[in-house]
């Protein structure tokens, strides 16, 4: 920060402002995984789910799919039940 | 799906989930059968239905071979219906009542998986005739006694347990000789 004055006469001094992380929601895209129908409980449907987040936050995976095929796991993974 | 951060934002999108059809084994049910021995190539096993099989894929079409046990390749199998006829007629009751056949159904599915099952083949008994060897000639004295014993003939039959039963049925019109119908020994008669 200056200062001047009608005679040209300055001062200067420093001050910091501070930015405040505000917290980013996450990101998840649509993805398609595959199995083939011969397989038991247990077998995961491809590779886990991926996502994204700004401050890398961990998350919580959650789905509205409600038959009995397959199960969501802890870590975005999908298996069969 | 939705992911939900610790702040509790949050985030969803959709997923899909292909399931992708896979071949699976054909399967096929043991059978029971028989059919007399002697019979001529191309008769049929009784009774005259076919293997059978399941597939759980739709649209697989299945193939059948006879893969162990047809020994001397006495049967063959339809490899489209799966139906057993005799392959050569050679079947004998005496030399091999009953075969064990080991058989196989391929589908057309990826890896061409097979499914093994048994076909049982009961080979039944025909009576078959005895035989008689040709005879040699006896010599007899003319004033042999009542009772003097030439010899016995020996018939011979192939099937199991058949009991034999002699008997002179011509050139003995003067009842010179007898035969015992259950040994066939022939002697003089009076």
């Amino acid at each position: 920060m200056k200062v001047t004055d009608d005679e040209s006469l300055t001062d200067q001094a420093a001050f910091e402002v501070a930015i405040t992380n505000m917290n980013e929601a996450p990101t998840i895209n649509a993805q398609t995984r595959a199995v083939s129908e011969i397989n038991g409980a247990g077998t995961q449907v491809g590779a886990a789910l991926v996502f994204s987040d700004p401050e890398g936050d961990s998350v919580e995976w959650s789905w509205t799919y409600t038959g009995t095929l397959f199960a969501l796991g802890d870590n975005g993974q999908i298996t069969l039940r | 799906m939705t992911v939900t951060d610790g702040g509790d934002l949050t985030s969803s999108a959709r997923i899909t989930i292909n399931v992708v059809d896979a071949n699976y084994a054909p399967t096929c049910a043991d059978a029971a059968f028989s059919i007399d021995e002697n019979s001529a190539v191309n008769a049929k096993v009784s009774p005259d239905t076919a293997m059978s099989a399941t597939d759980q894929d739709t649209g697989d079409t299945l193939r059948w071979t006879l893969v162990n046990d047809n020994i001397d390749g006495a049967f063959q199998i339809s490899s489209t219906t799966g139906k057993i006829t005799v392959a050569k007629a050679i079947l004998d009751h005496e030399a091999r009542p009953e075969f064990n056949i080991t058989v196989q159904v391929q589908d057309s599915g990826a890896g061409r998986l097979t499914g093994t099952c048994f076909a049982a083949i009961s080979i039944s008994d025909v009576n078959e005739a005895p035989t008689l060897p040709t005879l040699g000639s006896m010599e007899i004295r003319e004033d042999a006694m009542s009772g003097f014993n030439l010899g016995a003939v020996l018939g011979s039959d192939v099937d199991d347990s058949d009991v034999l039963t002699y008997s002179i049925t011509a050139g003995d019109s003067s009842s010179a000789f007898n035969i015992d119908s259950s040994s066939g020994n022939v002697t003089r008669n009076n």
